[in-house]
């Protein structure tokens, strides 16, 4: 919806005016509305996810730490909500983890995997079948299961840090 | 199909199709996706963004789902063809005010699009009509299947899809269906639900997503985290609470018939009149009449008016819409008056269809 007084910019202000029982409704831009002296609550309302993050996030003595892939600061984060590039997951990975968790309740993924990291997921499913077995194996005593699920168990764990 | 064309028509997936579709209006999935190598749309320099929408746009060219689609580079789109595209529901009001290295793929019927450069490279979306959300996650990952064979991902072993915003990281996967829930609004029953609905970690919204208004009591329900769930648990668990909200809003029915019939009649009639004799009339009271007039076929007082026919006159009688159809730009006060026409036009050719009027 464009402004009605200039016809240029997208119409942000929406009000109505009732005058002599006649209701009218204009629709402004933020610049003719306060050219015409109407009061704009905010300059921009963004109360959204983002600004609640803001007040997620750690206020720790990192805010000069800088992502060395964008140039990304973590005040910069901390201000926009917003991070710059992949790499900056990595460079605040000890701030964003526990802001994850208070996000989500929880900062491990579980699901889709795009087709280039597919095998390194199965394995981490398959080590976590076999620890689950592995407990179960300690419990009926089966000492001998236990001790072949162990081993292949690190053996897992091994390529698992290799592929990683 | 291009803007033009689409401006005649009503979108496909308002078709009344799909389960409960008298009261789910929509379902909805989609997918934030990021590419690796690249800064995020926001941070990334003119150069790099152009060159982030040159690899997106490769991508989904070779996407078999896609194979129809029409790709629109917003730079080339007036304001109005923007505002036409946010009415839709293709695009987000932050894309349509952004136009340097931006796109929309708009494939399948406007059923599957793609927003290019938005907050993140990559948007991807399906919309079906009723409730279908299910179907429409199984759409949107596929068309997500076909763009990962092309590109690599931002992905991180621990944290999934990397997105721009962390709420976003993870699955990337967000799902919601528009519910129309004039009975909770009439017994007063909506805040008890409203609030019931977010602790159980789900998000209410407005008519057009994030940070718009409820109107003709449509509400749009969606899941409020995509880490540490799957996608499919993500789909399942909305789709349960919808199902519990639907079952509330039908006990709130009855209560209303019960209790309450003769106004719920004039309530409903007196909305039919205005709709099929108004001669100038805003887009929220369309919003808000049709709501009545919903509600009083879902409750079997009227039936000259078909579930499309309702979804048509709101979507119709659309600012943006309004003006693409009639191709021109027009004033509040003129298009209120071309809105009544519309709405009364809609509804003439529905009480011809049924043969009632």
């Amino acid at each position: 919806m464009l402004c009605d007084n200039c016809k240029k910019e997208p119409a942000r202000i929406h009000y109505k005016e009732i005058k002599d029982n006649q209701v009218s409704e204009f629709h402004l831009c933020e610049k003719c509305a306060i050219e015409k002296g109407i009061q704009v609550p905010h300059k921009k309302q963004t109360f959204s996810i983002s600004n609640i993050l803001t007040g997620m996030t750690e206020e720790t003595g990192s805010d000069l730490s800088t992502c060395s892939a964008c140039g990304l600061t973590y005040k910069e984060f901390r201000d926009a909500g917003r991070l710059g590039c992949a790499n900056c997951y990595e460079t605040f990975k000890e701030q964003i983890k526990p802001l994850l968790r208070r996000i989500h309740g929880s900062n491990v993924h579980i699901g889709k995997s795009p087709r280039s990291s597919q095998g390194i997921f199965e394995k981490r499913r398959e080590i976590e079948d076999l620890k689950m077995e592995l407990s179960r194996s300690i419990e009926s005593e089966d000492f001998e299961r236990a001790a072949e699920l162990r081993d292949r168990i690190k053996e897992l764990e091994k390529q698992q840090e290799g592929d990683e | 199909m291009n803007i033009a064309d689409m401006a005649m028509s009503t979108s496909p997936w308002l078709c009344g199709e799909g389960d409960y579709a008298e009261s789910v209006i929509s379902s909805r999935v989609r997918l934030a996706r990021n590419l690796a190598g690249f800064p995020f749309a926001h941070r990334a320099k003119p150069e790099e963004l152009r060159e982030a929408l040159t690899v997106s746009r490769q991508a989904l060219e070779g996407a078999n789902t896609l194979k129809t689609a029409d790709f629109m580079l917003m730079s080339d789109l007036g304001d109005l063809d923007r505002q036409f595209l946010v009415e839709r529901h293709l695009i987000s009001q932050e894309h349509a005010e952004k136009s340097a290295a931006r796109a929309v793929v708009v494939g399948d019927n406007e059923m599957l699009s793609v927003m290019i450069n938005e907050e993140d490279h990559l948007r991807l979306q399906s919309i079906r009509s009723g409730f279908q959300v299910m179907e429409a996650w199984r759409i949107v990952n596929r068309l997500d299947d076909e763009i990962d064979k092309q590109v690599e991902y931002a992905f991180s072993y621990e944290w999934g899809y990397l997105s721009a915003c962390p709420t976003n990281t993870g699955t990337g996967v967000r799902a919601s269906m528009l519910v129309h829930l004039p009975a909770l609004v009439h017994t007063g029953q909506i805040d008890k639900v409203l609030h019931g609905i977010s602790q159980m970690g789900l998000a209410v919204r407005g008519f057009y997503g994030e940070g718009s208004e409820v109107m003709g009591n449509l509400f749009q329900i969606s899941n409020r985290t995509a880490l540490g769930t799957s996608e499919i648990d993500i789909v399942q668990s909305l789709e349960k609470v919808v199902k519990q909200v639907l079952d509330y809003e039908g006990k709130a029915r009855e209560i209303l018939l019960r209790d309450a019939r003769s106004q719920i009649e004039d309530k409903v009639w007196r909305a039919y009149g205005i709709l099929k004799y108004c001669r100038k009339v805003a887009h929220r009271e369309v919003m808000s009449l049709t709501s009545a007039v919903r509600l009083g076929l879902c409750l079997k007082m009227v039936d000259s008016i078909s579930v499309v026919g309702l979804n048509s006159m709101v979507f119709k009688s659309q600012p943006a819409h309004l003006q693409k159809r009639f191709g021109r730009q027009m004033g509040p006060s003129e298009r209120d008056v071309v809105r009544a026409d519309t709405v009364r036009k809609v509804l003439a050719e529905e009480e011809a269809k049924t043969g009632t009027g």
